[in-house]
């Protein structure tokens, strides 16, 4: 699982832009998969048959969009203007190496030098206006034969081991999720299960919006990256939560509260287990979750995140043994016999 | 039979945050099953109650959720953080009385480092006495919900003092009239619906599988009457049932209001014209469901919105909830 997640984070993929991983994840599964669909947003539909079916779907969903970049003037002197794509804070984006078009041209996010900068500009994050990626072109007509206006960019950053069990990728948010559906897919499960990776997640869960309308799912796991921020700025509250201190199980956060029934049926499962488990202290952020759980007439809908250190930024951090602990939650939680489901 | 008064009472003895509305969906769904409708609860925990008839089917919806508290942390000195349910007034929480769901009382306070002003959600506290985490984490887990503590006190007149009139009070008339209509060809659904003041989240499942022609919300408006208030709108406390036009989420269907403001002028019952630019309703949600769903409202005017004191006139519910059954059973909303 690890080593796909390692491939799954070098791959780009900005919200609208998710076809490198749809393909990556199809050839994944191909093998084990019992049905396999796309739906016209990009969606990507994958059908594990256990030895049982429920009455209902169980839809498991991780999205495969990142947050990213997006070209849209090229300037005369061949800079390349651009817009963020999703919630990526300004002052993560300064002096950054990135890769943009379809053929991954590397650049960098330039802005003027600190030599250059007044004490008031520096207070401020720098606005857009301010920063340019710089592919090393002279000229416009230069520029334009490598990108285009509405091609997409994401940061360039490797994937690598922090000490003993942490890993350092972009992307963790939310191909961790990905990673775990894969790994899922080809083992043996109990019920038949829907795996659906969703586009457009970071833009405001539009995939989410219509695989959960199509689906028409009784239960739904959401498997997402979510916000750690045990650094020595915070303290108590403040610190969300904590990569090593286990899976992450949903009970509100900004666009979703939680079903309370499928919580305690995971808090009792991890510590029956002995599966190590956190909760957030702080509600914020929001996931797929938000649309599903609202679906039609209503879906019962959880989730199990991997808390994140420095989401959204080039380089985010988490824990490897929390990804375990999130898959081995997940097995649980699908092969749940109905009558928990329901109980 | 049951007066508005009574179901209010009721509904005052169990509490019910957003998220946190199941103790709520019981009573209600004992006071309907005692006046002999059937009900049904669904995923997210609506409870929709059924008067069935020939005709088209309509829904009634009113939220059963409150604002409330969700302790997020528990601190090493056994204080308690937490954050919202909803739209609640901020940088006034302080000194406020709370009490969790299981009855473990408490006081919010604030981190007197922080200036009034600057105050924010996580400036603020629960402080439930216990002298340390492991004495607090056996009253109060983080996931917990709390709400302002106080019941519903009876003011000069026919007026009353209670927090989460909000919308106790529009649940009262929905079931008052679900289960007073008489001689009504309507088919109708009513959803005591959850998760209304975190986005109007449980109606919209409702309304999807209630499936209904048109459907009538049942909420509070700003009573904007009181003394230095720069209102918003004409709307008083006792000045009837406030009949939406448009809110912030919503433009009531034309044709629901024309004919609840004839229905209202023939049958002599008070109602003013509600049109409020700032806060939405259920109405927001219901009537984007599926292909479309022609919606109005009446709301009951209250004072000092989402405060622990809310305060209206059980007059203006009284004529809401005559101005809905007259509607319903002489057929004036045709669409």
């Amino acid at each position: 699982m690890i080593e796909t997640l390692k491939k799954l984070c070098t791959i780009p993929g900005a919200s609208g832009d998710e076809e490198k991983v749809r393909e990556f994840v199809r050839e994944c599964v191909a093998e084990c998969a019992d049905e396999i669909r796309e739906d016209s947003i990009g969606n990507l539909f994958v059908l594990k048959k256990g030895q049982k079916r429920r009455e209902k779907p169980f839809m498991v969903c991780a999205h495969m969009d990142e947050v990213g970049i997006i070209i849209k003037e090229i300037t005369s002197d061949g800079y390349l203007k651009f817009d963020f794509v999703g919630g990526v804070d300004r002052r993560s984006g300064v002096g950054k190496r990135v890769f943009v078009g379809e053929k991954g041209i590397p650049g960098v996010i330039g802005m003027r030098a600190v030599h250059l900068t007044t004490r008031e500009e520096r207070k401020k994050a720098p606005k857009l206006s301010e920063l340019c990626i710089d592919i090393g072109c002279e000229k416009k007509a230069k520029a334009e034969r490598i990108v285009r206006p509405g091609d997409y960019g994401v940061f360039d950053s490797d994937v690598k081991m922090l000490g003993e069990h942490k890993i350092k990728a972009r992307a963790l948010d939310d191909r961790f999720g990905c990673a775990v559906m894969i790994q899922l897919i080809k083992e043996e499960l109990l019920y038949d299960t829907w795996f659906v990776f969703t586009v457009q997640e970071e833009v405001g869960c539009r995939g989410a919006t219509v695989a959960a309308y199509s689906l028409s799912p009784a239960f739904a796991l959401v498997l997402e990256g979510t916000t750690a921020a045990d650094i020595p700025s915070s303290e108590g509250a403040m610190r969300v939560c904590a990569p090593g201190e286990g899976a992450v199980i949903g009970c509100m956060d900004g666009g979703t509260i939680y079903d309370k029934k499928m919580f305690s049926l995971l808090r009792g499962i991890a510590e029956e287990k002995g599966i190590k488990w956190q909760m957030k202290s702080r509600v914020a952020g929001g996931t797929d979750a938000s649309r599903i759980h609202v679906s039609r007439g209503g879906v019962r809908t959880t989730s199990l995140s991997l808390a994140t250190r420095y989401i959204h930024s080039p380089s985010s951090v988490a824990d490897v043994r929390d990804m375990e602990a999130v898959l081995k939650l997940s097995r649980e939680l699908i092969n749940c016999e109905e009558e928990m489901l329901n109980a | 039979m049951l007066s508005i008064t009574d179901i209010l009472k009721k509904m005052y003895t169990v509490k019910s945050p957003s998220g946190f509305e199941g103790e709520m969906a019981r009573v209600i769904a004992e006071m309907a099953e005692k006046a002999g409708l059937t009900h049904c609860t669904d995923a997210l925990g609506n409870l929709v109650v059924r008067r069935s008839g020939v005709g088209k089917r309509v829904l009634l919806d009113a939220h059963m959720d409150t604002t409330g508290f969700l302790a997020t942390y528990v601190d090493e000195k056994g204080f308690i953080r937490f954050d919202a349910l909803g739209g609640v007034p901020v940088p006034e929480l302080h000194n406020t009385p709370v009490e969790f769901l299981d009855g473990t009382p408490g006081t919010i306070s604030y981190e007197q480092k922080t200036a009034l002003k600057d105050r924010k959600m996580s400036s603020f506290f629960i402080d439930i006495g216990a002298k340390d985490e492991a004495q607090a984490r056996k009253y109060v887990l983080p996931g917990d919900a709390a709400v302002f503590a106080g019941g519903l006190r009876e003011l000069p007149g026919k007026r009353i003092a209670a927090p989460y009139l909000d919308n106790r009070i529009g649940c009262a008339v929905a079931l008052y009239t679900i289960i007073s209509l008489s001689d009504c060809d309507f088919d109708v659904y009513a959803s005591f619906s959850v998760q209304e003041e975190v986005g109007c989240r449980g109606a919209k499942t409702a309304a999807y599988a209630t499936d209904v022609d048109f459907a009538i919300v049942l909420d509070v408006t700003d009573a904007c009457d009181t003394p230095g208030f720069d209102g918003y709108s004409e709307v008083k406390m006792g000045g009837g049932a406030a009949i939406k036009i448009m809110d912030k989420a919503a433009i009531a269907h034309p044709a629901i209001v024309s004919a609840l403001i004839r229905c209202a002028e023939e049958n002599k019952i008070s109602y003013q014209r509600d049109v409020i630019t700032v806060g939405g309703t259920d109405a927001g949600s219901i009537h984007l469901t599926r292909n479309g769903i022609p919606t109005g409202g009446i709301s009951v005017p209250v004072r000092y919105m989402h405060s622990p004191n809310e305060v209206a006139d059980l007059e203006d519910a009284e004529a809401a909830a005559k101005l809905l059954i007259r509607a319903l059973e002489s057929n004036a909303i045709i669409l």
